[in-house]
């Protein structure tokens, strides 16, 4: 008597173990695969940034090194910091806030602190609109730049531009680039 | 082969694709339809990720639809779908993440789809599994159809491209409008317009469905009319 | 403070859950003729996404976070909602029985509305923390209301005009929706420039 007026629930408790069970086994078939593939795609984003011939791969600081290293002054927004080996330069990882919610760009700085390589590795901008703000020509003029500037009275060596119908992501990834910068110059740059 | 495949059987199928589309037609699952349908390809992977959690679910519900219990009908059905859902999450994480990025929170929320429980609730719930299984398939042919459709054309109205590759962009100016929010719901009352059209030539009226007429929901919109 | 303040004003006029992120459309097509369902279908909207709110993060960070759990986000949150919905049912039932006649019939259906179950997801997405992901879920309301009650307005104009027979009801709604939405883009940019 008892049972048949539970039964409802125990049909429904033993739908909810068999699916939980087959999650967890879907997850861990998946979770090597997806854990690798994040692994490789942000390995060659950061060598992609940092072209710089005899580059033999990277190292990562801890958030908490990277914090003492600024002395607390550490900008909001900084992801991670890796450090080439052979000390050829850094790839910093910072986010800001786009059109359509954060943006995360990777910048390579070499160890003169020049602007080698950037990449907006995950963003949810408009695409044909937003993403003309991610492109190897919206980036030329900020190569090899230590210092950018967006303003239109900024001087010539240091001036970048924006884009006109984009401007929400251009600008938002600009400020991300001179969070990477603020943070090289934070932690000290490349010690040789 | 012959007594699997029967007429009644290809007639649910072409059901799903063309006099219910779930989208053009019976209005349900406007939600993704708007969403991702920013280009052609984005449209056919939330089509062929609803697909497949459609057919599972529908199958899965008729499989067991003699065990569950009334009362805990719908909360069933949910645990099923939304199961099938995060199998489907993961798979795309692992072997398609540039689709999965693309597509978003819009993945987990195939969940709240109203077309797979209503599919469930109405047609595999008292059905057996190979009907239900060529309804599923009807229904998400029809759904993929409708959001390529869609991604389609507001791909090449908003950035000149289809799946990719350049078509008008160089001789006429894309609007990107069309890829924006204003854009969905425009193409999208156009299409439904056009079908409408359609109908009314037919001699028939369109339906006046979307939420109102799903049963899963219990028809709840509030018009005391 | 100030952080808070900026998230409840995009969430409704410049991240506006239905006019930019279409999530809710079900209902907003349905509902939205009569003024008073539509506030009516607005406040129960509002109450289910703060109290799912309430509900759904502590889970995501005690229970799944911390244990590698996360995929488990879907499926706990979607039935979390369902029993949350038909827990406020009954409470009103009981408790509020003028409540539960005005705004109880919307319940039912809140529970498939893809804003709610979106609006939780987006909270763990955005990585906000309690109080954040509760005033996100308030100002993701809020901007549901105000997108449900001009659209009410406009839709009452709509019925009341000469509309070629093919576009009447959903297509003449849709396209309407779709001038609202781009009254609603022209809010980007300000919403930065108010608060930071």
């Amino acid at each position: 008597m008892m049972v048949k007026k539970l039964m409802p629930v125990i049909v429904l408790t033993v739908i909810c173990l068999v699916a939980t069970a087959t999650l967890v086994g879907t997850y861990g078939l998946t979770k090597p695969v997806i854990e690798k593939n994040n692994a490789l795609r942000a390995d060659r984003a950061r060598v992609e940034v940092l072209e710089i011939s005899g580059n033999q791969g990277f190292e990562s600081y801890s958030y908490d090194e990277i914090k003492k290293m600024a002395k607390g002054k550490l900008p909001e927004g900084t992801v991670e910091v890796y450090v080439a080996k052979n000390n050829l330069g850094m790839v910093i990882t910072t986010e800001d806030r786009g059109f359509g919610g954060s943006l995360l760009v990777m910048t390579g700085i070499d160890k003169k602190g020049r602007i080698r390589g950037i990449k907006v590795v995950d963003h949810n901008e408009t695409p044909g609109l937003g993403t003309k703000a991610m492109t190897k020509e919206f980036f030329s003029p900020y190569l090899f730049k230590k210092e950018i500037d967006n303003r239109s009275e900024a001087s010539d060596d240091v001036r970048v531009d924006g884009i006109t119908g984009a401007t929400v992501t251009s600008e938002a990834v600009y400020r991300a680039v001179v969070k990477a910068l603020t943070v090289y110059e934070l932690i000290g740059g490349i010690q040789d | 082969m012959n007594n699997i495949i029967t007429k009644e059987r290809l007639d649910i199928v072409l059901n799903g694709v063309i006099k219910e589309n779930p989208v053009l037609v019976l209005l349900l699952g406007m939600c993704p339809s708007l969403a991702v349908t920013t280009n052609g390809v984005n449209g056919l992977g939330m089509g062929l990720s609803v697909l497949f959690v459609l057919c599972c679910s529908n199958v899965a519900v008729s499989l067991l639809k003699n065990f569950i219990p009334e009362q805990v009908r719908i909360p069933s059905y949910i645990v099923i779908i939304a199961s099938f859902v995060t199998i489907l999450g993961l798979f795309l994480k692992a072997y398609l993440p540039l689709l999965d990025k693309a597509l978003g929170i819009y993945i987990p929320l195939i969940v709240v789809n109203c077309i797979i429980l209503g599919r469930a609730e109405m047609f595999a719930s008292k059905r057996n599994v190979m009907d239900s299984f060529m309804d599923a398939i009807g229904m998400g042919f029809g759904f993929t159809l409708a959001l390529l459709i869609i991604g389609s054309i507001r791909e090449l109205l908003g950035a000149g491209t289809w799946f990719g590759l350049t078509v008008t962009a160089n001789f006429m100016e894309p609007m990107a409008i069309f890829m924006l929010a204003p854009g969905g719901f425009f193409v999208l009352g156009c299409l439904i317009a056009i079908v409408n059209g359609i109908t009314r030539y037919r001699g028939k009226q369109p339906e006046k469905a979307g939420c109102e007429g799903c049963s899963a929901c219990q028809g709840q919109t509030g018009e005391a009319e | 403070m100030k952080e808070m303040a900026f998230i409840l004003t995009s969430m409704v006029l410049v991240d506006n859950l239905v006019l930019t992120k279409f999530l809710g459309i079900c209902p907003f097509l349905g509902v939205s003729k009569k003024m008073d369902s539509a506030l009516g279908m607005s406040y129960a909207v509002i109450a289910v996404m703060v109290l799912a709110t309430a509900a759904t993060w502590p889970i995501y960070n005690y229970l799944l976070a911390p244990f590698g759990l996360e995929y488990l986000e879907t499926i706990l949150f979607i039935l979390v909602i369902a029993a949350l919905v038909q827990m406020i049912e009954m409470g009103l039932k009981k408790y509020a029985p003028s409540l539960h006649k005005s705004l109880g019939v919307y319940l039912p259906l809140i529970t498939t509305n893809c804003a709610v179950l979106g609006i939780a997801i987006l909270n763990i997405d955005n990585g906000y923390s309690f109080v954040n992901s509760l005033v996100n879920a308030f100002g993701g309301g809020v901007g549901f209301l105000v997108a449900l009650v001009l659209f009410s307005g406009v839709r009452r104009q709509i019925e009341r005009s000469n509309i070629p027979l093919a576009f009447r009801g959903i297509p003449a709604t849709m396209i309407a929706a779709s001038i609202l939405a781009m009254a609603f883009m022209g809010f980007t940019g300000i919403v930065e420039g108010m608060f930071l």
